[in-house]
């Protein structure tokens, strides 16, 4: 069973990101170690990153978070490169170029990066993209989110009110209570 | 050097490691250039390299109390 049907069953909120980090070292078994760092990063550029390297043969990841974002944004930040961790060959960043490639897609003006997805950039970049879909998908498990969907569009519960539950920023929620949020994750490759 | 340069120094020439992946969760800035993202990405590989950072092996959830939507649902 990969992540995200491991995930898809449950319906107590919040999900925990330790629960995941668990997920990725026990059952996943992609990394030997996980560390979570909070550093000087300026959020207005990068939120986080997933720094992952193989030292002595051990794998070693690093989630690094800006130590300015709230609680939410962290939990989104970590959970999403905690699903980095287990990119397939074609969509890691393991090269010179791939990650020179990366940077320049990460580094397109937030009002093209539409553009840049619809004209198929390279893997790496459109994971980095997808990513964040993905952990929403987590954080906002499919059984939780069938639960909650009817009372959000009988108004009986606001997208503020899911985001307190599910403890992400609530403007995911938001984006993922649109009618086809389960055929954008299903059109996901 | 450029930022680049030095952070994919910092990526490729670390002796005794080897590369397997980087991702990135962009800010909110609409217009940030490859050279932000490279700072960034370097100053907190220092900080890490240096014990700079807070690290920790687990994260700090917080979390007050879990709620089954099952049962939000029934009382609705």
């Amino acid at each position: 069973m990969n992540i995200f049907e491991h995930f898809s069953c449950h319906t107590r909120l919040p999900i925990r990101i330790n629960a995941i980090r668990d997920h990725v070292l026990e059952e996943s078994k992609a990394a030997d170690v996980i560390a979570f760092h909070a550093a000087d990063l300026d959020p207005n550029h990068i939120r986080g990153f997933l720094h992952f390297f193989d030292e002595r043969g051990r794998k070693v990841a690093h989630i690094i978070f800006a130590r300015e974002l709230g609680r939410d944004w962290r939990r989104l930040v970590c959970c999403k490169e905690l699903i980095h961790i287990l990119d397939d060959d074609k969509s890691t960043a393991q090269t010179r170029e791939a990650v020179s490639s990366l940077i320049q897609q990460i580094s397109v003006p937030l009002f093209l990066q539409p553009a840049l997805q619809s004209a198929g950039a390279t893997f790496s970049g459109v994971h980095d993209y997808i990513g964040e879909l993905l952990a929403l998908s987590i954080l906002l498990p499919r059984d939780a989110y069938n639960l909650l969907k009817p009372l959000f569009d009988e108004g009986k519960i606001g997208s503020e009110d899911i985001a307190a539950l599910a403890q992400i920023p609530e403007t995911y929620v938001r984006f993922a209570m649109v009618d086809d949020w389960q055929k954008i994750l299903e059109s996901i490759p | 050097m450029s930022e680049k340069d030095r952070l994919l120094r910092a990526l490729f020439e670390t002796p005794g490691r080897e590369h397997l992946n980087i991702k990135f969760f962009r800010g909110q800035k609409i217009e940030i250039s490859e050279e932000d993202v490279c700072k960034e990405a370097s100053k907190a590989l220092f900080e890490i390299e240096n014990g700079l950072t807070d690290a920790s092996d687990g994260f700090d959830d917080q979390i007050k109390r879990e709620i089954d939507v099952k049962d939000l649902v029934g009382v609705r």
